[in-house]
């Protein structure tokens, strides 16, 4: 059973690595649960800087994952950002690797190897 | 990780911020104020088209003066919007039912026996079974637990107010009694939770972000 689960573990090269790095993958997930969300908003919900948001979000839009329109608000400009189709796409991909990683058990890890043990 | 790939907890997280400001209690308390001074002196203007048009654009201007600056801009997805058209017609349920009860207390052919009761417990029964269950819906819906607390508080406010209030007055007038000092303690709680939010989120000019 533990040879079954490890060939249908995604490999290394399947993780989608503009995804997987922790400040755009906040950044991607909190854009994921709203249909968009201005540049303050993302700042005050995953606590970065403007410079670090600013240059996540140049890597992101240039993946094609979001997309960015400069817009006034009254006299003020606003940044809105929103996913991509294809954004959206790449973090349902990398939830579903993800979710099948930690729902299985990493290989080799001794405490999940003794519960699938147990279980089966 | 786990925490970015919790969709539903993101979602919810971002739009509780959405109510930490406390502009729900304060505008919910100052209607609840308003209606009630608006029954004790008897006035003889229809203010509820006023409120019901007027009532949203204040929401909607302190959303953008006080909010929108200090937390940013969000467009929440289709479930979230349809949850609140949902909260919205409960309301319009809520009051129907409050009017087509007004209209059978006062006219009363079909309430027969139950127009006494209604008489004699309706402070109890109009604001524990209206009024209190109107703040847990908004509670629930918009899952802000300080309206459940509101609506547990007003339980025993409007049967304290069944006792204390004069018997002789009619049903709206001895409900005034207790809205009064509900949404004053409503008015009060938001006025904290938003000195509260203000200190919290400063204007992004406040605290220097540029890069």
């Amino acid at each position: 059973m533990a040879e079954d689960n490890r060939e249908e573990l995604p490999s290394v090269g399947d993780i989608d690595k503009m995804i997987h790095e922790p400040a755009r993958l906040l950044i991607v997930a909190h854009l994921f649960v709203v249909e968009s969300a201005d540049f303050l908003f993302l700042m005050r919900q995953t606590g970065m800087t403007f410079g670090n948001l600013s240059s996540h979000m140049s890597r992101l839009e240039a993946a094609g994952y979001i997309d960015v329109e400069k817009e006034f608000v009254g006299k003020k400009p606003n940044t809105k950002l929103s996913l991509t189709r294809s954004g959206r796409e790449a973090f349902e991909g990398y939830r579903q690797s993800m979710r099948q990683l930690f729902a299985d058990g990493a290989p080799g890890n001794p405490e999940e190897s003794g519960n699938h043990g147990q279980r089966s | 990780m786990s925490d970015a790939l919790d969709v539903d907890g993101l979602e919810r997280k971002a739009y509780l911020v959405y109510n930490e400001d406390g502009l729900l209690d304060i505008i919910t308390g100052f209607l609840m104020v308003f209606i009630g001074y608006y029954v004790l002196s008897k006035v003889d203007i229809p203010f509820a088209p006023f409120l019901a048009i007027f009532g949203p654009a204040v929401w909607a201007s302190l959303k953008k003066a006080v909010t929108e600056p200090r937390i940013g801009r969000v467009k929440f997805g289709p479930g979230r919007r349809s949850r609140q058209q949902k909260v919205i017609m409960a309301f319009a349920v809520a009051v129907n039912v409050l009017l087509v009860l007004s209209f059978f207390v006062k006219t009363g052919p079909f309430l027969g026996p139950w127009r006494t009761t209604l008489y004699t417990y309706g402070v109890i029964l109009v604001g524990s079974g209206i009024v209190s269950l109107i703040l847990f819906t908004i509670g629930h819906f918009n899952e802000v637990s300080r309206f459940k607390g509101y609506a547990a508080v007003s339980v025993p406010m409007f049967v304290a107010g069944h006792f204390l209030t004069d018997p002789g007055l009619d049903l709206f007038q001895r409900l005034a009694h207790v809205m009064i000092p509900l949404g004053l303690l409503m008015l009060a709680y938001g006025g904290v939770t938003l000195w509260r939010f203000v200190r919290k989120y400063p204007k992004i000019t406040d605290v220097g972000v540029d890069g």
